[in-house]
């Protein structure tokens, strides 16, 4: 897997995976992605539009991230999964604890409800 | 684990050649992908090599994929997967694994042996297009 880190307009944190979100793939960026998402407090854009799979480690490595950035007062959105990857996300319930956004707007309107 | 990404291709491969549609083979990739970890991490607690078989066969409106491993019995058709979360603070992080088996595969059907596990996953698909139906 890939990562790309970049800052979004007002102060939005995003970071850009790619790949295969499987144990393979989510070892290649689970530190870093922990150490960005963990040590401060931000709101957090993932986006998931280039992840052409994810395994339960994958949605491990996301929760994780989430409640370490909600304990630090910050939030997280998944952004433009695709239908497979939603597909897997949904199943597992996660859209009720982690914001799955489809455009901007609605990632702002969760960091700003947030 | 460099052995689940031979995984990835063989179903990859599967699906080209059986003409699976793409959400079929997700499917199968995701339960495969999810039980062959679980083997690989949990089944040989004490680092002796082990065998993993996964066979496959299709029937006229199904496929049929079979697992057999020598290892530690787990038989994920007892396992009681935790509720869905309600909240980011009480989520468990782990955990989801046989949820996502059992939501993605159609019937799932476990035997234990005096070998280790045989689990075997089935999943609905039509019949493919012959290629002179494709053609008409």
């Amino acid at each position: 897997m890939e990562m790309a880190v970049h800052e979004l307009e007002s102060g939005i944190l995003g970071i850009d995976l790619s790949g295969r979100m499987d144990i393979v793939g989510t070892q290649q960026i689970d530190l870093k992605f922990s150490v960005l998402t963990s040590t401060r407090r931000a709101q957090i854009l993932v986006d998931l539009s280039n992840v052409t799979f994810i395994a339960s480690i994958g949605i491990r490595t996301l929760i994780v991230s989430a409640k370490a950035q909600k304990l630090r007062g910050g939030s997280m959105v998944l952004y433009k999964p695709n239908d497979q990857v939603e597909e897997v996300l949904r199943a597992t319930g996660i859209q009720a604890i982690i914001p799955i956004a489809h455009d901007l707007d609605a990632a702002r309107g969760v960091f700003g409800a947030a | 684990m460099e052995q689940l990404r031979d995984l990835e291709h063989w179903v990859a491969q599967l699906g080209a050649e059986q003409l699976l549609s793409p959400v079929l083979v997700h499917h199968i990739d995701l339960c495969l992908t999810e039980l062959v970890s679980n083997v690989i991490h949990y089944g040989y607690p004490d680092g002796k090599p082990g065998t993993l078989r996964i066979r496959f066969r299709r029937e006229p409106e199904r496929i049929v994929i079979c697992i057999e491993d020598d290892g530690t019995p787990f038989d994920p058709t007892a396992y009681v997967p935790a509720g869905l979360p309600t909240s980011l603070a009480d989520a468990d992080t782990g955990g989801r694994g046989i949820r996502l088996v059992r939501h993605f595969a159609d019937e799932l059907y476990h035997l234990a042996s005096a070998a280790g596990n045989q689990l075997t996953l089935v999943f609905r698909s039509p019949r493919p297009a012959r290629a002179a139906d494709r053609g008409a």
